[in-house]
C-alpha cells in the first residue's frame, strides 16, 4: 500500500513535469530541474534501497515510454539511484538538510555525465557542457532545498500509516 | 539460520544484477536502434492519455484564465500581427520558389531524362502531449500515430518552421525530437539564391567563435564561394526524404574554413521550442 502510494505521487510528479513545467519557460539559465530524480533522491533516504530501487525502476520505466528517446536510461537510472541513496537510510541524521542536498548533487552531476555519455555529443563544446552540468546541478540542488522538507514530511506520514 | 539469511540476501542481489544488466542492453540496443519495439509502443500508448488529458485541461484553463484578464485585445493583436508575419515570410518563399522553379522548368524542357515527382502532401495535425525539454535534448510526444499515418522519420513542422523528427511510432501517439538534437542531417538552400545549398546537423565537428551556440544549428555549406550574410533565409533544399521550401530558419553566422574549402553557418531556427502545442506532420516521401 505504502508502495502504491510512492508510486502514484511519482507518476503525478512525472505527468506534471511533461506536461505544465516542460511547457513553460520557467527554470533559471534556461534549465529545468528535475524533480523525479529530486524525489527518488530524498525517499530513499527514509525507505531503503530495495523499495526505492524498485520505485526507481517503476518511475523510470514510466518516463523512459512517455517522452525519453533512450529506452531504459531512466529506468537504470532512478534504479541506482534508489539502491545506492538508500543505503545512506540509516547513516545520515535526516534533520540536517545539507548531507541529502550533497547527495542529489552528486546524482544530478552522475546523471549529467551519463546522459551526455549516451546522447554521444557534446555539440556545444566541452567548456560550455560543463558549464551547463554545473548549472544543472547547482538548480536541482536550489530545488531540492525547497522541496526537501515537503517530501520528507509526506514519507514520514505514509511511513507511518501502519 | 545465518546461511537461510545469507541465500535471501545473494537472491536479492542476483536479480538486482539481472535487472540492471538487461537495462543496460536495452539501452544499448535502443542508441543503436532506436525505440522501434512492441512493448515501447504498446506502454506508450498507455502512459500518454493522461498525459493528454493534463495538457488539455491546461490548455483549457489557460484560455479560461487569459479571457478573464484584461490583455485579451493585447494578445489578440500580437497573434494577428504574428499570423502576418508568418504569411508574408511564407508568401515570400513561394514567390521565390516560383520564380526559380519556372527558369528550372524551362531548363529541363528539353531534357526528355525528366523525371516527374508524385509527391502528395499529406499533412496531419496534431497536439503536443508530453514535452520533454530536457537539459540535454529536446522530445515531445505528439497525439497521433500509426491510426493516423504518422511514420517514422517524418518531419515536425509549426506554422513558423521545421520543429523536428519522428523517432518513434505507437498506434495513436508518436515521439518526435527537435532538430536541434537529431543526429540526422537535413538538406537546404538559402533563399535569396537557391544555387547555394549546404547540410545542417549537428553532428558537424566545428565549433564557433561565439560561445553562444545553444537554440542554434550547424550547417555548412557545399561551396566556400557561395555568399551568403547573416540573416539569409534557410529552407529545405528538396534533396532527400523532405519536400523543397520548408523554413528551417536564418543565417545568424558564417565562418569559412579554408583548409576543408568549407564555408560554416550557424542558423536560428524560426520554430519556438519554448511553445510548441499544434504541430504539423509530414511523412518522408518514399524513394524508389
Amino acid at each position: 500500500m505504502k508502495n502504491i502510494l510512492y508510486f502514484i505521487i511519482g507518476f503525478i510528479i512525472i505527468q506534471i513535469s511533461n506536461t505544465m513545467l516542460n511547457m513553460t519557460s520557467l527554470g533559471w539559465f534556461n534549465i529545468k530541474p528535475n524533480i523525479t530524480l529530486i524525489f527518488i533522491c530524498f525517499i530513499s533516504l527514509y525507505i531503503g534501497s530495495l523499495r526505492a530501487g524498485g520505485l526507481g525502476l517503476l518511475l523510470g520505466l514510466i518516463l523512459d515510454v512517455s517522452v525519453n528517446m533512450y529506452a531504459g536510461y531512466y529506468s537504470l537510472l532512478f534504479l541506482l539511484t534508489g539502491l545506492i541513496i538508500g543505503i545512506f537510510k540509516d547513516k545520515i541524521f535526516k534533520e540536517n538538510i545539507f548531507a541529502p542536498i550533497l547527495l542529489l548533487a552528486i546524482a544530478s552531476f552522475s546523471e549529467s555525465i551519463s546522459m551526455i555519455i549516451i546522447s554521444g555529443s557534446v555539440s556545444i563544446g566541452l567548456i560550455a557542457t560543463l558549464l551547463l552540468i554545473l548549472k544543472i546541478t547547482f538548480i536541482n540542488m536550489i530545488f531540492a532545498g525547497l522541496l526537501y522538507f515537503p517530501i520528507s514530511r509526506i514519507t514520514v506520514k505514509i511511513e507511518n500509516l501502519g | 539460520m545465518a546461511s537461510k539469511y545469507k541465500k535471501k540476501i545473494n537472491y536479492k542481489l542476483y536479480i538486482i544484477g539481472s535487472v540492471i544488466i538487461i537495462l543496460i542492453i536495452i539501452v544499448s540496443l535502443s542508441i543503436k536502434n532506436g525505440n522501434d519495439n512492441i512493448a515501447s509502443k504498446v506502454l506508450l500508448d498507455s502512459v500518454s492519455p493522461s498525459s493528454e488529458v493534463i495538457t488539455s485541461s491546461k490548455n483549457k484553463s489557460s484560455g479560461f484564465l487569459s479571457s478573464i484578464f484584461k490583455n485579451e485585445n493585447k494578445d489578440e493583436t500580437i497573434k494577428e500581427l504574428e499570423k502576418e508575419i508568418q504569411d508574408l515570410r511564407e508568401e515570400v518563399i513561394r514567390n521565390k520558389m516560383t520564380e526559380n522553379e519556372l527558369s528550372e522548368l524551362r531548363n529541363l524542357k528539353t531534357s526528355l531524362n525528366f523525371i516527374e515527382e508524385e509527391f502528395k502532401q499529406n499533412f496531419i495535425t496534431a497536439s503536443i502531449v508530453a514535452k520533454n525539454d530536457g537539459n540535454y535534448y529536446t522530445s515531445f510526444t505528439i497525439s497521433a500515430g500509426e491510426n493516423q499515418g504518422v511514420q517514422k522519420d517524418a518531419i515536425v513542422l509549426t506554422g513558423k518552421g521545421l520543429v523536428g523528427k519522428v523517432y518513434e511510432v505507437s498506434a495513436n501517439y508518436s515521439k518526435a525530437v527537435s532538430i536541434l538534437d537529431s543526429k540526422s542531417s537535413v538538406s537546404f538552400e538559402v533563399l535569396r539564391n537557391t544555387e547555394f545549398t549546404g547540410i545542417a546537423s549537428q553532428n558537424i565537428n566545428f565549433e564557433f567563435d561565439s560561445t553562444d551556440t545553444e537554440g542554434f544549428l550547424k550547417g555548412y555549406l557545399f561551396d566556400i564561394s557561395y555568399e551568403v550574410l547573416p540573416g539569409d533565409v534557410i529552407v529545405t533544399s528538396g534533396l532527400g526524404l523532405y519536400p523543397e521550401g520548408i523554413q528551417i530558419g536564418e543565417i545568424n553566422e558564417v565562418i569559412e574554413d579554408n583548409n576543408n574549402l568549407l564555408k560554416f553557418v550557424k542558423i536560428k531556427p524560426y520554430a519556438n521550442f519554448k511553445k510548441l502545442d499544434k504541430v504539423m506532420i509530414l511523412n518522408p516521401r518514399i524513394m524508389e
